[in-house]
């Protein structure tokens, strides 16, 4: 029997394909069909089971009542036999009691123990019918008692199982078939039935049991298809709730994402505001009142502009940093670079704020110093700058101090090229305030503060930290941060260093962090004689930008659009073009463009308000060979047209420079590296002559359109430079290693003249 | 045979039991083997039962016994139906198991079969002991008796008058034609206390009918043994 199919067997085979093809409209019910087989088919397996442990209850009661029925039959019906006078227990009564009771024990025991299981059912089934047998032979026979084993039958169907009609049929069968052979005249009377007339009542049994197995196959078929439809309506009902719950979530992430710009409206408004009321305060003040204001407080209130300016400036620049690292657009490249070099160079910058406040800035590093690593070190050294800025800020007494090793790599580091087998660490150390241990985590998000009260006292946008632990991660690794309020705080930052094989590995670094920042340019500049023209649609700018270059010699000429600056160019030879890129009429990449068109050679500066992700790119594309980003920083400006300007000086064709009138102002370029030491003296020198030698090289490559030469040699000049302390040549070398790399004629041939420019200045 | 429906098909079809560790499985066999030796011993039992249930119906107390005389016992009291048969039922007062005889005759001798001419006359011999209270004469099979058609009931004390028939147990019923022989002796139900379809009763049919030609065979009688004193024995 137990291998024989069970009636509710249905795998998910059973389920599909073809059943499933009527639902096949769905699209859910379709793409989760396999879920849905096996959810019905899990659904059919319990509600069989349940089935089963019902019947079996229900059985276990009956097999109770039916022993007690048996024992009041015989007590009634046949309480004693007699032996003429002499009478005594009837043996029917000892068979309802002790019979009864071997028939109804274990299926009662397996029914409470045992429930839902085959061999239960199976053994209900046999003790069903032998209750019959029991039951026809203490009621005396009767016909109608007969009628209990075809109501045993029907009952049995109530599993739904058609295999337990099989022993209560086949001892049926047996039961007559033994009588039939033992007692054939006594059974069924010789007089009017054969020895297969056993054979006849079984048939009767196999007849009821015919119907009451078409019926339990109709009922299994009914518990199958709901069973599917329950699971289909399952997987709708999850589909309708999952698009609910994704609907809510999106709607939830909207209102969040709302309120966090409202929010974020609301501390850059306050924030803007801020420096704002104070530039245009003491501007009212001064506009009123200047005349009567002492020269002294009138320093002062400019001092307070001039201060509220750059705090504004540097929000905004902030802001946008933030912007566009949210908006994933910040670029990060990794090229190889030396760790030593940015952090001297970014603790060399940092220190003069130190001494100010009398607090000591030390640099050092333990174990060996990697030569170079690959990182972006624009991103690395606005980090560093945020991070010991901040040090700085909140120490009062002490030292801050900057630590760095290289480590193995962070084996739960998500980001990194494969291989990737160290991180370098950076830690930035203090003994200033302190941030409380609640707070730790709170100080990365965008404009928050450990306490209000440091915002009144330190100042400062509140994004510094956000901004970085961004950077930090952009660069593939993390920024964390310990702190003992009232004692210090330590941030570290983790970055990967990229692959060190074949890079050298220095016991010392080359200098012991005791880089003092240096003047670039020693001297005032001047500009005497060269000729400027600035291109801007705002009268202030064209104006302020005159005012500037015109203070340092430069002989400056304006247009409001780019139609009328390409006619000024057309007419006068200028040395360099200022121009503004967004401009009525003509905008400036337009105009950059005809500007090239029409032969003009000199530099094109761009000047944009723009500071996202490919503006650079766009301006480089238009044939610009520089760019400012407003506002302006006068210093950038004048240094960028000086640099322009002695390039455009310089013959393109590798000439003997003849000296121009103009370029009598062009001052010399020093190193930052400390020259008054000897051996460095003697890098710096060596240096030079190799430049000469190299510039020499890159003529030659030029005349003979070698661009693959010019990359190399500029891809030199780039880390070169900057190594020897003449930073100057680092972003003109990697304009001219991307225009030769790209195949770009204009843009090399003007690099290249910067660099020329640049070569005629260097000096020790 | 004992894992449950759902799960037996989950565990074949997903390879659990290959999954579960051997002592895991050992104990589950183990287990399922007692169910199985408990289960069978539990089958043996119910068999005995039916066995005993059987047996004891068939069990007679004259089992082919052949009665003393072919015709009417001449000694009789009982009166010899001159333009009939007449039929003789023997009976103990309190034997539970000849109330199937009783619905067997009533059932023959209300049939349509029989015209009103081939109907015989009944004689219920009741036997009981001599001292027997009044509570034997009115039991529940007598009463049942004298609902017979035609029937008289004829209390017998110490069974003298049965023990000249030789009849010894209750239930047993002797046919005699109008001249005394006897056609039938035997008893009416297929087993103790038994309804339904006999050879006895088909036999008492076929001869009140006269459809029948030969006598029939003895049948056995079921019931308890009549109540005949030693003394009235022939």
């Amino acid at each position: 029997v137990t291998q024989l199919p069970c009636p509710f067997a249905a795998n998910q085979a059973h389920f599909q394909p073809t059943t499933m093809q009527r639902f096949a409209f769905h699209d859910d019910l379709f793409d989760r069909r396999d879920e849905i087989s096996a959810s019905a088919a899990e659904k059919l397996a319990d509600h069989a089971h349940s089935i089963y442990v019902r019947t079996d209850r229900m059985f276990a009661v009956l097999m109770a009542l039916q022993w007690l029925g048996g024992i009041a039959t015989a007590l009634i019906v046949s309480p004693r036999t007699w032996i003429g006078d002499q009478g005594s227990l009837h043996p029917h009564v000892l068979m309802a009691v002790f019979g009864g009771a071997v028939l109804a024990s274990l299926p009662i025991y397996l029914a409470i123990r045992r429930p839902g299981k085959l061999g239960t059912r199976m053994v209900i089934a046999t003790s069903q019918v032998l209750f019959s047998a029991l039951l026809i032979h203490l009621t005396g026979g009767r016909i109608e008692t007969h009628f209990h084993v075809f109501g045993s039958l029907a009952f049995l169907a109530a599993y739904r199982d058609w295999r337990v009609l099989i022993p209560a049929t086949v001892i049926v069968a047996v039961d007559h078939l033994v009588r039939g052979i033992w007692w054939p005249e006594s059974v069924f009377g010789i007089a009017t039935a054969s020895h297969w007339r056993w054979l006849e009542h079984a048939a009767w049994v196999v007849f009821e049991d015919l119907f009451l197995v078409i019926i339990i196959r109709q009922s299994v078929r009914e518990m199958k298809e709901l069973a599917l439809h329950t699971s289909q309506l399952e997987v709708v009902i999850d589909a309708a709730k999952q698009r609910e719950a994704a609907l809510q979530l999106a709607t939830a992430q909207a209102e969040q994402a709302n309120r966090a710009k409202s929010q974020f409206l609301a501390n850059i408004s306050h924030e803007i505001r801020t420096p704002l009321n104070g530039i245009l305060g003491f501007t009212e003040i001064l506009v009123r009142q200047g005349d009567r204001i002492e020269s002294s407080e009138r320093e002062e209130h400019l001092e307070t502009i001039r201060s509220s300016g750059r705090h504004l400036l540097a929000l905004i620049n902030d802001v946008l940093d933030l912007a566009k690292i949210e908006a994933g657009q910040m670029q990060v490249e990794s090229v190889a670079c030396s760790p030593h070099q940015i952090i001297a160079e970014t603790v060399s910058v940092l220190r003069v704020r130190a001494i100010e406040k009398g607090i000591a800035l030390e640099y050092r590093w333990n174990g060996r110093v990697p030569e170079s690593i690959r990182i972006d070190p624009y991103r690395f050294k606005q980090l560093l700058i945020n991070l010991i800025g901040n040090a700085i800020k909140f120490t009062e007494q002490g030292c801050v101090l900057v630590v760095a090793e290289v480590v193995e790599a962070d084996a739960f580091r998500e980001a990194g090229e494969p291989g990737d087998s160290t991180d370098l660490l950076v830690e930035i150390r203090d003994t200033g305030i302190g941030i409380a241990a609640e707070k730790l985590e709170t100080v990365f998000e965008p404009f928050v503060q450990a306490d209000e009260s440091v915002t009144r006292k330190y100042g400062g946008t509140g994004l510094g930290l956000a901004i970085s632990r961004r950077i930090a991660a952009s660069l593939g690794g993390c920024l964390s941060a310990a702190s003992v309020l009232g004692r210090g705080s330590s941030f570290a930052i983790r970055v990967p260093t990229g692959s060190l094989d074949g890079v050298r590995m220095l016991e010392q670094p080359p200098q012991t962090g005791r880089t003092v920042a240096r003047q670039e340019s020693r001297g005032e500049l001047r500009l005497d004689g060269v000729r400027v023209l600035v291109v801007d649609d705002g009268e202030t700018n064209r104006r302020l930008v005159r005012l500037l270059l015109q203070r340092v010699g430069a002989t400056v000429e304006s247009a409001e659009n780019g139609k009328v600056a390409i006619e000024l160019a057309r007419r006068t030879p200028f040395d360099v073009i200022l121009l503004d890129m967004q401009m009525p009429v003509m905008d400036g990449y337009s105009a950059a463009r005809a500007l090239r068109e029409q032969g003009y050679a000199g530099a094109v500066i761009a000047l944009t308000a723009h500071a996202m992700k490919g503006d650079r790119e766009k301006c480089e594309q238009a044939g610009c060979t520089g760019f400012l980003s407003k506002p302006i920083d006068a210093d950038v400006l004048m240094h960028t047209v000086a640099g322009c300007a002695a390039a455009r000086r310089s013959p393109p064709d590798g000439e003997p420079h003849a000296p121009h009138d103009g370029a009598k102002g062009v001052e010399p370029i020093y190193s930052l590296l400390p020259t008054d030491d000897e051996e460095l003296r003697d890098v710096v020198l060596e240096f030079i002559d190799t430049l000469s030698n190299k510039m020499v090289e890159m003529e030659t490559a030029w005349d003979a359109g070698d661009f693959e030469s010019l990359e190399q040699l500029a891809h030199w000049l780039k880390g070169a430079g900057g190594t020897v302390g003449f930073r100057c040549f680092t972003s003109s070398a990697a304009e001219l290693e991307r225009s030769a790399s790209s195949g770009d004629r204009t843009g090399t041939a003007s690099s290249l003249s910067v660099l020329r420019g640049l070569q005629q200045r260097v000096t020790v | 045979l004992f894992a449950p429906a759902g799960f037996s098909w989950i565990a074949t079809h997903h390879g659990l039991e290959s999954t579960m560790p051997d002592s895991t499985r050992t104990r589950l066999h183990r287990t399922e083997l007692a169910w199985c030796c408990g289960i069978a011993c539990w089958l043996m039992a119910a068999a005995g039962v039916w066995v005993w249930g059987a047996q004891y119906g068939f069990a007679t107390y004259a089992p082919g016994k052949a009665f003393a005389h072919q015709s009417w016992p001449h000694e009789s009291k009982l009166d010899l139906a001159a333009s009939r048969s007449t039929l003789v039922v023997f009976l103990h007062p309190k034997c539970p198991c000849s109330r199937a005889s009783i619905r067997e005759l009533e059932r023959l001798l209300n049939s349509p079969r029989l015209t009103p001419e081939q109907q015989p006359r009944v004689a219920v011999l009741v036997s009981h002991p001599a001292n027997a209270s009044a509570e034997w004469r009115v039991t529940d099979t007598v009463k049942q008796a004298s609902q017979l058609p035609r029937a008289t009931i004829v209390f017998d004390p110490s069974g003298r008058e049965t023990a000249r028939f030789g009849a010894a147990v209750s239930g047993t019923v002797m046919l005699y034609r109008p001249d005394g022989a006897r056609e039938f002796a035997g008893g009416v139900t297929a087993s103790r206390g038994h309804e339904g379809a006999n050879a006895g009763i088909d036999a008492l049919e076929a001869l009140l009918s006269g459809s029948g030609g030969e006598p029939a065979s003895l049948t056995p009688a079921f019931g308890c043994r009549l109540c005949v004193s030693d003394d009235a024995s022939p």
